[in-house]
Order: C-alpha cells, then sequence, then structure tokens
C-alpha cells in the first residue's frame, strides 16, 4: 500500500516538478453567499495543466510559470470565476478572497433560460435547490429523487422497493403531475405522464443542480406541474478538468463503482465530460436484484463568442427485480422475512427468477446550440431523440403464484418454486400448451422533439422570450412471452390475424399496438425587472393528439385498425410578481391556470380503438404567496399555496348485451392548500442547521352525482352513479411533512451529518370513483413515522490526491413504517394492502479526486 | 465549539427520543391479538375424566342443559387450550334426567266387584277408557307409598275386550304408565308363559319387543319409554299374600329403555346430548352457528338477484366469481352490500332458519390478490344481518 501511494505520490509530483516557477499566487475561496471557505476547488492556470485545489479552509498557493495570467476557479454546483494575475516582480501575490457563486444563480444566464431555472429573490415561484455536493455526499444507495425528501411538500416513496421504481409526490400530487425536465427537456412518459427512476440511474453522478419548482414553476413551456417541476441540470463546460474514480458499497451487496473524466474547456473551445458506472447486488427487500450500467457523455465546442454546441447522451441499461404485490400488514407479520417479504420472485434450477421484473434501456440523446445573436438578443435550441426499448415482466396462464399457495411455496409467503411450475407444465405432454408462463409487457418507445427559445431584450427592463415546443412520439405496447417454463409452445387466440398462433419464446402475443401522441407547443413570456420588482407574465398554448393504432385486434381491412388524430387543446397563462423589500427581504405571488389533455388510456379506453371524444382537459387553477429572509447566517422561505383541479380525468364502464358503454366523470376535483416553510441557520462556520415544515390540506372538494352512462342510442344503460368524495382527503402522500437537519464540522476534514424526516396524516391510496355509497370513513390513516439518517465525509490526502469517504446509515433507528398503502375494506389497518419503507440500510463509498 | 458538540449530540439524542417508537407497532399488536391462530372444527365426547377430574363433578353427567352450557367451556379450555377463535366444537356429553322405578310393588287383578263400583264400568265389566283406570286406582290405591308400581291385569275395551297387564307407578302423587305385555305378546317373544325366565332375558328381549310394537310409529331420537315385565320368580316379599316367602310368584319390574334413532337400549337415567362451541376470540361460547362456503351457483344467484341494483358489482361478480373488496374499486362491494348478498343465498339455501341462527359464510373475494374472507350473519327479526 506504502509503495503504491509513493508511487502515485511521484507520478503527482513529476506533473507538478515539470514547472519553472515564475511566483506563487494565494487566496482563500469562499462560497459567495455565505462567504464559508470551499475546499476541493479546482484552481488552474489558463490553458495549462498547472493546477491545486483549495485545501479545508478554502485556501490555495499555486505556483504560476509566467508573469501574468489567469486562474480558472471551478467548483462543481459553482460558476466557474477567471481571475487575471500579474506576479511581475512579486514572489508572492495574494488575490484575498474569491468569491463563488452558487447554485443557479451562478449558472450561465443563457443556460437559467433554457433551462427553466428559478433564480433566487428574483423568480416568483416557491423552489428548493440542491448542491451537487449534498448529492454526491448524501444520496449513497437512496433513490435519486430521495435526495428531495428535505424540502417541504415533497413525499418520496421507493414503491415495491426494486432499484429506479421510487415515486416523487408534490403536494399531494402523484409523478403524473409532477413535471420533470432533464437540460430543459421534459422527459414525463407522454402517453401516461409517468417518470420512471430507472432510465435515470447514474444521472446522479452528473447533476450539477437539482431544483424543486413547487406549483406553477418557472417553466415556460407546457408542463404537467400542477404538484411542481423537478430541474435537473446535467454538468457540461462548466466542469474543471480532472475526474474522479468511485465505489460504494452498501448492505445487502449492493455495489457501484465508477469514473467520471473531463477535459474542461479546452483553448480549442472543446469540451467533454464522459461518466460510467456499473451498479449490481440488492436493495433492501428480498428478490430485488439490481444490474445496472449507466452511462453519460457531453461534448461541446464553443465556436466562437456567439455560438456554443452541446451534446449530451446519457442512459442506463438496467434489468431490476421488483415487488409489485402489496401485502396486508398481518402478511409481513407472520412471513419470516418480516419486512423484506417480497412475493414476487423465485428459484428456478437453483437461480434466483423474478418473475415480476423490469428491464429497460432509454438512451437519451440531444444537442443544443446557443446562438448569441447580438447584445440584446439570443436564440437557445435543442434537438433530441430518445429511443426506450424494454417492459416489464410477469406472469400468465394459470396462476399458481398466490402468495398463501403452498402447491408452490415451501410456506406462505416464501420465494416460488418454479421447478414444480416447470413440471406441471412438462406432466402435460409435448403437446399440450403452456398452463403458466411467464411474458413481460414491452413498451417501447421513440420520442423526437424540439424546443427553441428566442430571448429579447425589448426594453432596458422588459425582457421578452419566446419560442416553440415539437415533440413526436409513438409507443409501441405489446406481450412478449419471455419463458415458457419447460412447455414447448402457447396457443393464443388474441390474434384476429392469427387464430390458434402457436407462440414460442421471444414472440409477441396477447396485444401489439401502437400510440401515437404529437404536441405542438408555443409560447411567450415577457419579464420586467426594475430596481426592487420582478414581474414575469406567460402564456402557452399546445396541442396533444392522439393515435392509436391495433395490429391484433383488427384484420388489415378494417377501418377501425387506425384511428383517425384525436386532438386536445389546452392553454396556460400565468404571472407573478417578486418584490425585493430590501437587501434580506423579499416577497412574492403567482397566479396561473392552465389546461392539460386527458391521457390517451382515457381516449382509447379499455385499449381499444374506439375514441372516447368527449374526454375533457382537465383544469387547474393555482395561485401562491411567498416570503424569503436572506442573511449571513439565517435564510428562510415562507410559502402559502392553492391548488384546484378541476375535472381530473376519470371514466366508468358499464356492460349491456356484452356490449361496453363508457361514460366521463366530470366535475371530480380536488383542493389542495398548505403552508410550507424552509430554514437554514448557520450559528458558527463548522454548523449549518436546516429545517423544513409542510401542513398540507388537500382534499377532494365535491361529491359527483348522476353520472350516466348511454349507450349510442342515448338510452340509459344502467342506473346513475353517484360519487362521494366531498371532503375526503386525498390519499398517498403525507399530508404533514417535517424535516431537521445538522451539519458538522467536527474536524477540519470530517463533516457529520444527521437529518431528521418526520411524516403524518398519509393517507392510504385509494380511486375517490369507487367511493359510490355515501357515508363511507375517510381512508385509513397510516402511522406517522420519523426516519433518522446519519453521514459522515472524511476528506484525505490519498497520494497526492483528493480524496474522500462517504458513509451514510439511513433509517439509523431500524424504525418500521409503512411508506405506501392501498386502503381496503372498511378502510382500516387490517384490510390496507402496504409497502413497508426500508429498514435500516448503509452505504460507504470512497472517491478520489484528479 | 464544545457547546455545539453539546447541542448536536441533545438535537441527536433528541431526535432518537422522538423516533425511538415503531409506528406499526401497535397495529402489530393489535393484529397478534386478533390473530386468529390455530383453528378447528371438530366433534367432542365428554370423557368421564372431563366430568370427574376437570370439572370434579361426582357423576359422569350433568344436571340441566345450562350446567352443561356452563361448565363444558372449562373442558374445552382444558383440553384445547391451544384452539382459537373461529373453532367450532361439536360437543357431545351426558344430561341426567331420571326415569322413576319401583321400590315396592302391588300386584292386582281389576275383579268383578271393582268393574261394578263404578257405574260407568258396572255393564260391561271392563274399561273403555282410561281414566277410568285412573278413578279406579285412585280409589282402590289412595295412599299407596312413593315409588309404588301397581302390576295391573284389567279387561280393556277398543273394539274387542282385551285382558291387559299394565304398570301403574305412583310418582309424586301421579299415575304413571308404564307398558306391560299381554300374555299374546308374551307368546310373541318366544315365552311359553306370560313372563320372562331371566332378567337377561327380559332386557334382551324387549327392545325387540318395543322396535317390532312402534314399527309403525315415529319414535324421536332419546325417547324414554318405561316397560314392565314379569318374571316367575321366588316370593321373597310374600306378593301373593299366601303367607309363604319360598314359595314362587309372578313378580313385575320396572325397565326404562331410550331410543337413538334406530333401535332401544336400557336407560340408565342419562340423555346423550350435543351442544356447539364456538370460540369467540378465546373464550368457548354456546354457539348454533352454521359455516358454509359459497357455490359457484350461489354467486351466480348473487350476480342475477342483484344486477339492477349494483350493476357494476353484480356484473363484475358474476364474472370473476370473487367479490371485489378494494374500496377504491367502481366493483365495490361494501360491507353491507356483502351482508345483503349473503343474505339472498341463506334465504334461498334454509328459508326456514329459525330465529338467531347464526351463520360464518365463507366467500372468494378480491382484495388485491384472490383469498377468502368469512362474513357472519344472523337471522334477527327475520332477516340476515351482520353479527
Amino acid at each position: 500500500m506504502k509503495k503504491i501511494t509513493s508511487l502515485l505520490a511521484l507520478v503527482f509530483l513529476l506533473f507538478t516538478a515539470a514547472m519553472q516557477a515564475q511566483g506563487t499566487i494565494r487566496g482563500t475561496v469562499v462560497d459567495g453567499e455565505n462567504n464559508t471557505p470551499l475546499p476541493g476547488v479546482n484552481v488552474v492556470v489558463n490553458g495549462t495543466t498547472n493546477g491545486v485545489t483549495t485545501d479545508f479552509d478554502g485556501l490555495f498557493e499555486i505556483q504560476v510559470a509566467k508573469n501574468t495570467g489567469a486562474l480558472r476557479v471551478s467548483y462543481v454546483g459553482f460558476a466557474p470565476l477567471t481571475v487575471n494575475f500579474d506576479v511581475t516582480g512579486k514572489k508572492v501575490v495574494d488575490l484575498g478572497t474569491i468569491n463563488l457563486k452558487m447554485d443557479s444563480d451562478a449558472l450561465d444566464e443563457v443556460i437559467v433560460k433554457a433551462y427553466s431555472l428559478a433564480i433566487d429573490r428574483k423568480t416568483p415561484v416557491a423552489v428548493s435547490t440542491i448542491k451537487a455536493e449534498t448529492i454526491e455526499n448524501e444520496l449513497g444507495s437512496q433513490e435519486f429523487p430521495e435526495i428531495l425528501k428535505t424540502t417541504p411538500g415533497v413525499y418520496v416513496t421507493r414503491g415495491g422497493g426494486g432499484f429506479g421504481d421510487a415515486e416523487l409526490r408534490i403536494r399531494g400530487f402523484n409523478s403524473q403531475n409532477v413535471a420533470v425536465m432533464i437540460n430543459g427537456i421534459p422527459v414525463n412518459d407522454m402517453e401516461n405522464g409517468n417518470v420512471y427512476w430507472s432510465n435515470w440511474a447514474g444521472l446522479a453522478d452528473v447533476t450539477s443542480s437539482m431544483q424543486v419548482q413547487r406549483g406553477l414553476g418557472a417553466a415556460m413551456i407546457g408542463l404537467p406541474s400542477i404538484g411542481g417541476t423537478v430541474n435537473i441540470v446535467t454538468k457540461s463546460t462548466d466542469i474543471a478538468a480532472g475526474g474522479n474514480v468511485m465505489m460504494t458499497t452498501g448492505n445487502d451487496g449492493y455495489t457501484k463503482y465508477g469514473f467520471t473524466i473531463s477535459t474542461g474547456l479546452l483553448d480549442s473551445g472543446w469540451a467533454a465530460t464522459a461518466s460510467l458506472s456499473r451498479t449490481t447486488g440488492e436493495q433492501f427487500v428480498d428478490g430485488t436484484t439490481i444490474d445496472a450500467y449507466s452511462y453519460f457523455l457531453n461534448v461541446a465546442k464553443k465556436i466562437n463568442e456567439n455560438h456554443e454546441l452541446s451534446f449530451t447522451a446519457f442512459g442506463a441499461p438496467q434489468r431490476h427485480g421488483q415487488r409489485q404485490n402489496r401485502l396486508l400488514i398481518d402478511d409481513y407479520r407472520v412471513s419470516d422475512r418480516g419486512i423484506r417479504t417480497n412475493t414476487d420472485y423465485g428459484y428456478k434450477n437453483g437461480q434466483i427468477l423474478n418473475h415480476e421484473d423490469n428491464f429497460y434501456h432509454k438512451p437519451q440523446m440531444s444537442l443544443n446550440h446557443y446562438w448569441t445573436i447580438n447584445e440584446i438578443s439570443s436564440l437557445t435550441t435543442s434537438v433530441y431523440a430518445s429511443y426506450g426499448t424494454g417492459g416489464g415482466g410477469g406472469t400468465a396462464g394459470l396462476n399458481k403464484f398466490g402468495k398463501y399457495d403452498t402447491n408452490y411455496r415451501d410456506e406462505p409467503f416464501a420465494p416460488v418454486n418454479f421447478d414444480q411450475i416447470v413440471a406441471e407444465n412438462k406432466a402435460l405432454g409435448a403437446a399440450a400448451s403452456a398452463e403458466t408462463f411467464l411474458r413481460a409487457s414491452i413498451n417501447n418507445h421513440q420520442w423526437y422533439g424540439a424546443l427553441s427559445t428566442y430571448n429579447t431584450e425589448l426594453s432596458e427592463y422588459i425582457d421578452l422570450s419566446a419560442g416553440v415546443d415539437i415533440r413526436f412520439y409513438k409507443g409501441d405496447h405489446s406481450t412478449e412471452l419471455t419463458d415458457l417454463l419447460g412447455a414447448s409452445f402457447y396457443i393464443d387466440n388474441n390474434d384476429v390475424n392469427n387464430p390458434n398462433k402457436v407462440v414460442k419464446e421471444g414472440d409477441t402475443y396477447n396485444y401489439n399496438d401502437s400510440g401515437y401522441t404529437n404536441w405542438g407547443g408555443l409560447f411567450a413570456q415577457a419579464e420586467y425587472n426594475k430596481d426592487k420588482i420582478s414581474a414575469v407574465l406567460s402564456v402557452a398554448g399546445n396541442n396533444t393528439s392522439y393515435k392509436r393504432e391495433d395490429y391484433f385486434k383488427y384484420t388489415p381491412e378494417d377501418p377501425l385498425r387506425e384511428t383517425d388524430w384525436v386532438n386536445f387543446t389546452a392553454f396556460s397563462t400565468k404571472g407573478g410578481l417578486n418584490y425585493r423589500l430590501d437587501s434580506k427581504n423579499n416577497v412574492f405571488a403567482n397566479i396561473g391556470y392552465f389546461e392539460r389533455a386527458p391521457f390517451s388510456d382515457a381516449v382509447f379506453i379499455n385499449n381499444t380503438n374506439i375514441t372516447n371524444e368527449n374526454a375533457e382537459n382537465q383544469k387547474i387553477f393555482s395561485a401562491e404567496l411567498g416570503y424569503g429572509f436572506r442573511s449571513d447566517k439565517f435564510r428562510a422561505d415562507l410559502n402559502v399555496y392553492r391548488t384546484k383541479w378541476m375535472d381530473r380525468t376519470y371514466t366508468i364502464s358499464r356492460t349491456a348485451d356484452n356490449i361496453q358503454y363508457t361514460a366521463n366523470i366530470l366535475g371530480v376535483d380536488a383542493l389542495h392548500q398548505g403552508i410550507e416553510l424552509e430554514l437554514s441557520y448557520r450559528p458558527i462556520e463548522t454548523l449549518t442547521l436546516t429545517g423544513m415544515a409542510s401542513l398540507g390540506d388537500w382534499q377532494w372538494d365535491n361529491d359527483v352525482k348522476n353520472v350516466q352512462v348511454f349507450d349510442d342510442q342515448q338510452n340509459a344503460i344502467g342506473d346513475p352513479i353517484d360519487i362521494f368524495i366531498d371532503g375526503v382527503k386525498v390519499g398517498n402522500s403525507a399530508q404533514t411533512t417535517f424535516a431537521i437537519g445538522a451539519d458538522y464540522e467536527v474536524l477540519e476534514t470530517t463533516t457529520l451529518r444527521a437529518s431528521f424526516n418526520y411524516a403524518a396524516d398519509y393517507f392510504a391510496d385509494y380511486n375517490p370513483t369507487g367511493r359510490t355509497t355515501s357515508n363511507l370513513p375517510q381512508t385509513w390513516e397510516m402511522p406517522d413515522y420519523g426516519l433518522l439518517d446519519l453521514g459522515l465525509t472524511h476528506r484525505f490526502n490519498f497520494g497526492g490526491f483528493n480524496a474522500q469517504i462517504n458513509a451514510n446509515v439511513f433509517n439509523v433507528l431500524d424504525t418500521e413504517y409503512i411508506s405506501d398503502a392501498q386502503d381496503g375494506s372498511g378502510s382500516v389497518a387490517s384490510t390496507a394492502l402496504v409497502y413497508f419503507g426500508a429498514g435500516r440500510t448503509y452505504t460507504v463509498g470512497a472517491k478520489i479526486n484528479f | 465549539m464544545k457547546k455545539f458538540n453539546y447541542l448536536l449530540t441533545a438535537i441527536t439524542i433528541g431526535a432518537m427520543s422522538i423516533v425511538g417508537c415503531d409506528p406499526v407497532e401497535d397495529i402489530n399488536d393489535q393484529l397478534e391479538a386478533n390473530e386468529a391462530g390455530i383453528f378447528d372444527v371438530f366433534d367432542y365426547t365428554l370423557t368421564e375424566d372431563d366430568y370427574k377430574e376437570t370439572l370434579e363433578l361426582d357423576y359422569a353427567n350433568f344436571n340441566t342443559v345450562d350446567d352443561a352450557k356452563a361448565l363444558i367451556p372449562t373442558v374445552l379450555n382444558t383440553n384445547f387450550p391451544v384452539l382459537g377463535d373461529a373453532s367450532l366444537a361439536n360437543v357431545s356429553y351426558d344430561l341426567y334426567a331420571p326415569v322413576s322405578t319401583e321400590s315396592s310393588l302391588i300386584v292386582y287383578t281389576v275383579s268383578t266387584a271393582d268393574y261394578d263400583a263404578n257405574p260407568d264400568t258396572a255393564q260391561y265389566n271392563n274399561f273403555d277408557d282410561e281414566e277410568q283406570i285412573y278413578t279406579f286406582l285412585d280409589s282402590k290405591f289412595p295412599n299407596v307409598a312413593n315409588r309404588t308400581l301397581v302390576s295391573l291385569t284389567y279387561v280393556f275395551y277398543n273394539g274387542s275386550a282385551q285382558t291387559l297387564n299394565n304398570g301403574f307407578l305412583r310418582v309424586n302423587g301421579e299415575w304413571q304408565f308404564v307398558l306391560g305385555l299381554t300374555s299374546a305378546e308374551y307368546t310373541a317373544v318366544g315365552q311359553g308363559f306370560a313372563n320372562f325366565n331371566t332378567e337377561d332375558e327380559a332386557l334382551r328381549k324387549l327392545p325387540i319387543f318395543l322396535l317390532d310394537k312402534f314399527k309403525y310409529e315415529e319414535i324421536a331420537v332419546n325417547t324414554v319409554k318405561s316397560t314392565m315385565y314379569k318374571l316367575y320368580t321366588t316370593d321373597v316379599d310374600d306378593i301373593d299374600g299366601d303367607g309363604s316367602k319360598t314359595d314362587r310368584a309372578t313378580y313385575s319390574y320396572i325397565v326404562n329403555f331410550i331410543y337413538d334413532g334406530s333401535s332401544w337400549s336400557e336407560y340408565n337415567n342419562t340423555l346423550r346430548m350435543t351442544l356447539q362451541f364456538g370460540n369467540d376470540s378465546g373464550v368457548w361460547v354456546p354457539d348454533n352457528t352454521i359455516a358454509y362456503s359459497f357455490t359457484q351457483g350461489d354467486i351466480a344467484l348473487v350476480s342475477s338477484t342483484l344486477l339492477a341494483k349494483y350493476p357494476g358489482p353484480a356484473d363484475n361478480v358474476g364474472f370473476f366469481k370473487s367479490f371485489d373488496r378494494r374500496s377504491g374499486s367502481s366493483n365495490y362491494w361494501s360491507d353491507d352490500m356483502m351482508i345483503e348478498a349473503i343474505g339472498i343465498v341463506l334465504d334461498s339455501i334454509n328459508p326456514n332458519a329459525e330465529e338467531d341462527q347464526k351463520y360464518a359464510v365463507t366467500v372468494v373475494i378480491y382484495n388485491g390478490s384472490t383469498t377468502n374472507e368469512t362474513f357472519f350473519l344472523i337471522k334477527t327479526d327475520g332477516a340476515w344481518v351482520a353479527q
């Protein structure tokens, strides 16, 4: 070990000793916001590889070979700064304190605008920003959105506990209603609005900033930001030359290793960053295996002062075992495996087999062009493409997977004995169709888009932005037979063009269709900035078109095989004003109304080509007031919001004479209002205390009476139904959350962290339109819970390299808590189907920067 | 600096004390308390040890049904300590129900003078009405001791005049009829004379005689019949009043028989009874619950009967053969709807169920996965309601 250290030190020395010293430059780099020293900041002489990093007090000392030049000072999450020096005639020059500006404040203004980032004390929205350093130190093996759990209004659950199966909910709205943008590009699924975080595994390694904008958000384009918007900005030309290698290990065999390497901005104007990682092992829940890679590549070229091109490609091919079936609380209590119990995997030939799994790869590529047209105008354009391939595994045929079925499990909840199922398939004989087998629901897609925004200053105080947002999406949906479990074939009769089809492994059966979603949007925004006032007004309009083509249900001659386009036009408008009372206090207000097209499953009900022409836009009205306080040691943000969601998309079906009829349920409204507080206090330089409180009051707003289903002759089918939801609490998200945290630098090299998160007023999930009888109780309220996380970061010199160790223990007290629940009969604990959150888990990681 | 070390420690300890509890603990405790535990549905017959050791009774029977209801749970708890809620025990026990036999005997043949003493019987010198017999007995034997058996030979007119020999036992001031055999009947059971030779012979032949005698009658289980048979034996009591106690005379004896549904056997003064006990959260209580599981036909009945009232749920259960119990579902079967549906089936399978009849009905439900759920109903005011 010592030899290697010496060798590395020697290599490092060889690099540095090659220089001819002319003088020495000293300085201290601090966080411009609160004047705290920044350790590990890169200080490089421009145009050379000569560089150092700051020590733990933010101090650096660099020897330069020329008398004059410039130092480039850069740090992840901060804007790089170039400082000129002149050591002529002096041996030592002290540059004094160098302020680095943090967050989006400091990001290139073009980037800020293109990526719809909110600017502190300027953009009138409620926002929390997570720095790259926080992600790097604290994320560990947590799901990426979990880094947001200490911000108000946010509830993050790992769902079943599989890798990347997390869901982020904001202000009581599920992930379909939380817009996620990566580098300004919307990534919510075009058909169903979901965000699949497993698609973005590895992104955490290259994130330079993550913002959660609650409520209306700062984006100009039409977005489903009913709950809010999450903006993720990856590293690009702002990153300094160098890189790192990292290795993390954790509970249940979790292992991740990877590296990031970056050229920095070269004199030629090129900059490139590449990152690669591999994750294996398991999550806390039994059978949740991980087999994932992630890659990221950014190549940027600053062509000249006016043009910059940036190409980014990233993806995360992965396969992971899932837990898809919630269990009763009593099941977990009785099961030998306790809260780790997962009934969705088994063993075949001695090997683990996840019959509920997910495998996907969705490379996302974008080419961004930043054009500074003149002093007052710029144009930013992104063209992007994304190709998703993969799907989710499941079972088919005779169900032998019941959680209590001891014919196929050694005891209730134990792993499935696939050998028994194979033997039974074989016993049926070679000429028999498979009795039980495995399949996957394939959901491939191709998505192309372009987003272009033109900015100009209309006057000294007024900026105008306008642009277009075009997206083309085609989703291919089918079922693939993945494992015959010992049988030779399966006979399927769902393809009208191929009756009695003999299906083998890899073949498509059951259903096979394509959905087309096209989107065209226009937007414009005016911003006014003068003295203490920043105001913004935006309008956007978009057209969503759906078309469906079904290859199995209809013959090629059938006119129904391909539907016409069904169009929905939606408008949105929002405005806000921020008033800076003085250098410390600011207030803001925003108000907006927007519409959102229904999802495609409300248009093509029950996956048929009979279009529901009457599907309605959902409508959202939101208003918000906020207050902010900033001082050296203390910052506070307080805001109140009121979001009204009208005509949430719901449909009901009735069958008469074997024909299914459908009605839209209009008037299902929800009202979400609440108060959010976020605090940060730094009493001394080595200690930061943070706090958050979020009190929500999220309820369904009204009963809906007399919903009638009609046939095509307008004859009533069945009795009309009433839906009794007035005053019923919205489920699926904790309405009350608070968090406190402390970050304490015990030694110059060592930081300890503690964070406590509490969730309460958390009601089980349910379908509000199922409440068709009056006087039903509130759905079941889950027990309140609090979780303690502890962390440690230790920085040290490793053979001349800056290295650090991050250790995190999550749920230190091993608290057993329910993270998700589906309401059951009578709305009581004993009937609810639940997932427990993870028990105590840990990660230890080492990273060496070079 | 030190101050902040303390502060941090204090915050950590404070946080730990807040969260140092298990949020789901109460629910788990409740679930454990409500745990169905080990349950069984079984038959059990009380043993002599159960009466004498467990219950410390003097005799291996109960005096009253109420005693049985009160004491049997102790036996079940002792013998089946692990059985819990929802267990059903069908318990057989012996109930002490003594039927008197004679302690002294009067053998008497009704004389002409006796018939003549009553104007109703004077003319034909026979009885033609049972009342006349009791009138005669009251006047002839007004002050006999309790449990005195009168073995009475008399002529009874019932279409034709027959000479009968039946017993009349004085019990607490009342005469009880004891069936005797006529001479013809003794002949029919293979006797040369109108008596049996030994007690054993009487006990062997009388059950056959009773079966034959009542073969056209519907006899309820546990019916007890008192019979009187005659033995020609040493006249130790000088029953014939001739002053000799060493000669032989015809004695009459009472023996009681009980019918078990197919045959008669000597009655030992205890009735074999059964009671059902149900385990209600660990406590055994007398229970008339009938366990029942829905058939496909029952589901079809529910689906068709309720289709108009609950079109979605009724259609759904008819198709999937399971009740959707997810409250969020549009085909949700609420508890009230389930009771209504089960009531329809119970009215169909047991329309004449008595008031307070209980049922434990198991149906297939869907709550995310397919499983069973059991509903407990009771007939109250003629309608099936949840217990």
